[in-house]
């Protein structure tokens, strides 16, 4: 665990030491403190109950490009860069272990990811002043919705990662990461309104399990925890960084 | 401390590394010596455990390299051929991050040992630099500060000389030499003099095999085909050539060159024998001039070249000796 959190703490570093970083920063927390105003106008104008806000916020478009597209920014440089410049020897030739390197990664994007994220989260409590929007918005979405953030972040940037090992080509990591994402996202939801939900058995289990987007619509989105979609997320990401030590380690398969 | 049984490895079809089997004794230095591709990064990343040998054994520090892999690598400090440094950290950042890594704690004898490799490998001076805006020869040596982080007892070094300018290339051979007293180092390389400065014991690969191992001496003694006597003198050449002949442990000699009333004549020379003395009393006594009695050893090259170009291919050493000349030159 100590090497995991070395390795994590290095990933950090680096993190903040490139441009990029700051610009996704940037223009995240421009966009999104415009994405807030107009919100709230919005909802002022019309005189709509705020419960619906945190939701609405969160998934507005500014929120979905950044749950759906910086994890793949963020992740595509982390193995496939260490693999184009040699540097994964250096690293894997090191006592460390191949899951405490992709642990370590994980964790690192994780915690940058939530960075990226605190300012809104912020903005979101100031918002809470009863003269801004006439009345405090309702803080229970808005803990649910982050959760739903964090969960959906972890296998998003786990996603990234897995297709950052297999290649070292940084856009290729990305793109088929951001496909493998969307196919995530939406897949349910265009088989829902496709009107192909399968009927029963296992395959609707799975489906209801699987529909990230009606997670938030009814549960996250509302202030509620469903413990079988924490169980989803928390599952999938396990499978996906489980894939990546397999694809890390697979180069000393004989 | 390396032991090496039929190691090999495969790459599809080809044989990179094709059933080796070498030794390395606590403390030596051996020099791994090969042409570009002949099988010294392959083998020295199975050592590494970076990748799994096809088939065959090796065992590093009493441990196997497949199934005590963690063992292994916290027991060697390892410079990979193009020294892959994060360009993005400081030297110190990145030496105290590796040294975390390797596990060196507390933090303070980590921070102290950090500065004491700096000081060893000479790069206190960038220490503040980024990895990436430093010169090759302080990479290599940042590199080599890197390796020994840890304390290794084993170093292993793919070329570590590669690239570098003169003064640095004798600055990394001076290190290597230094570090090589308390410790067990393989070090490959394909500039010869450089092995023979720094190794007490060679290994040549060639095609994945391992053509010639052993001492500077005894690859010299048994493979090269013995010394050479090369005499000059003036007067009578006949006379000379068969005073040359009848010395002990002289073969057939030959004249290569004759200028200004002197000519030099060479013959094989065998065993142990030095007739240099011998030659020096019949020349006062024949009140003949000597200009030059020289005995020639063996180099290191005219073995690597037959070695590695077979026999008949030898004509190639002519581009080897410039090499090495070179090589002193800089050296």
């Amino acid at each position: 665990m100590r090497r995991v959190l070395v390795v994590a703490g290095r990933e950090l570093l680096a993190f903040f030491l490139s441009p990029m970083a700051y610009v996704i920063g940037f223009l995240f927390v421009f966009f999104r403190g415009w994405e807030a105003l107009a919100l709230a106008k919005n909802f002022a104008d019309s005189g709509q109950d705020l419960s619906a806000f945190p939701m609405l916020y969160t998934m507005g478009l500014c929120g979905q490009m950044m749950a759906v597209l910086a994890p793949p920014l963020l992740t595509m440089r982390l193995f496939a860069e260490e693999k184009r410049t040699g540097s994964l020897e250096l690293l894997m030739t090191a006592p460390v272990k191949d899951w405490e390197v992709v642990l370590g990664k994980w964790l690192a994007s994780l915690v940058f990811f939530l960075v990226l994220w605190a300012p809104t989260v912020v903005l979101l409590l100031l918002l809470q002043a009863p003269w801004l929007l006439g009345t405090p918005l309702p803080l229970g979405p808005i803990v649910t919705v982050h959760l739903w953030v964090l969960l959906a972040g972890g296998l998003f940037l786990a996603v990234g990662l897995f297709c950052s090992s297999l290649t070292q080509n940084q856009l290729i990591a990305s793109i088929s990461a951001l496909v493998i994402i969307n196919l995530l996202l939406w897949g349910p939801f265009i088989v829902a309104r496709a009107g192909w939900i399968p009927s029963q058995g296992i395959w609707k289990e799975l489906f209801s399990q699987a529909y990230m987007l009606d997670h938030i619509q009814s549960a996250f989105g509302l202030g509620l925890v469903d413990t079988a979609h924490v169980w989803f997320y928390l599952s999938t990401t396990a499978l996906f960084l489980f894939l990546t030590i397999r694809s890390v380690e697979s180069r000393r398969w004989v | 401390m390396i032991q090496v049984e039929n190691l090999t490895k495969h790459f599809g079809p080809v044989r990179a590394v094709d059933g080796i089997d070498f030794h390395v004794g606590e403390g030596e230095v051996v020099g791994f010596l090969g042409p570009n591709g002949a099988g010294k990064s392959t083998t020295i990343r199975m050592l590494t455990c970076f990748l799994p040998p096809t088939a065959g054994r090796a065992r590093v520090a009493g441990f196997d390299i497949f199934q005590d892999s963690m063992e292994v690598r916290s027991r060697v400090g390892y410079l990979p051929e193009t020294v892959p440094l994060y360009p993005e950290m400081r030297v110190r950042e990145f030496l105290r991050f590796r040294a975390a890594l390797k596990g060196v704690v507390p933090r303070r004898a980590r921070n102290a040992r950090v500065e004491e490799v700096m000081d060893l490998c000479g790069v206190m001076e960038v220490s503040r630099k980024l990895v990436g805006h430093i010169s090759r020869g302080y990479r290599q040596r940042v590199g080599l500060a890197e390796a020994l982080v840890s304390d290794p007892p084993i170093l292993i070094l793919d070329e570590p000389t590669s690239g570098l300018d003169p003064n640095q290339r004798r600055k990394v051979k001076d290190l290597v030499r230094r570090l090589g007293e308390e410790r067990t180092v393989l070090f490959s390389s394909h500039i010869l003099a450089e092995v023979e400065q720094v190794c007490s014991k060679v290994i040549i690969i060639h095609q994945g095999r391992i053509v010639g191992e052993g001492t500077r001496e005894e690859l010299i003694r048994r493979l090269a085909g013995g010394r050479r006597l090369l005499v000059q003198a003036d007067g009578d050449r006949g006379e000379l050539l068969s005073f040359v002949a009848g010395l002990p442990g002289c073969g057939q000699p030959r004249v290569v060159a004759s200028e200004g009333g002197f000519t030099r004549v060479e013959s094989p020379l065998e065993g142990e024998e030095d007739p240099r003395v011998r030659i020096f009393t019949w020349a006062r006594e024949r009140g003949r001039l000597l200009k030059e009695i020289a005995l020639v050893e063996p180099t290191l090259e005219e073995i690597f070249a037959r070695l590695t170009l077979g026999p008949g291919r030898e004509d190639s050493l002519a581009g080897a000796e410039e090499e090495r000349s070179l090589q002193e030159v800089e050296g």
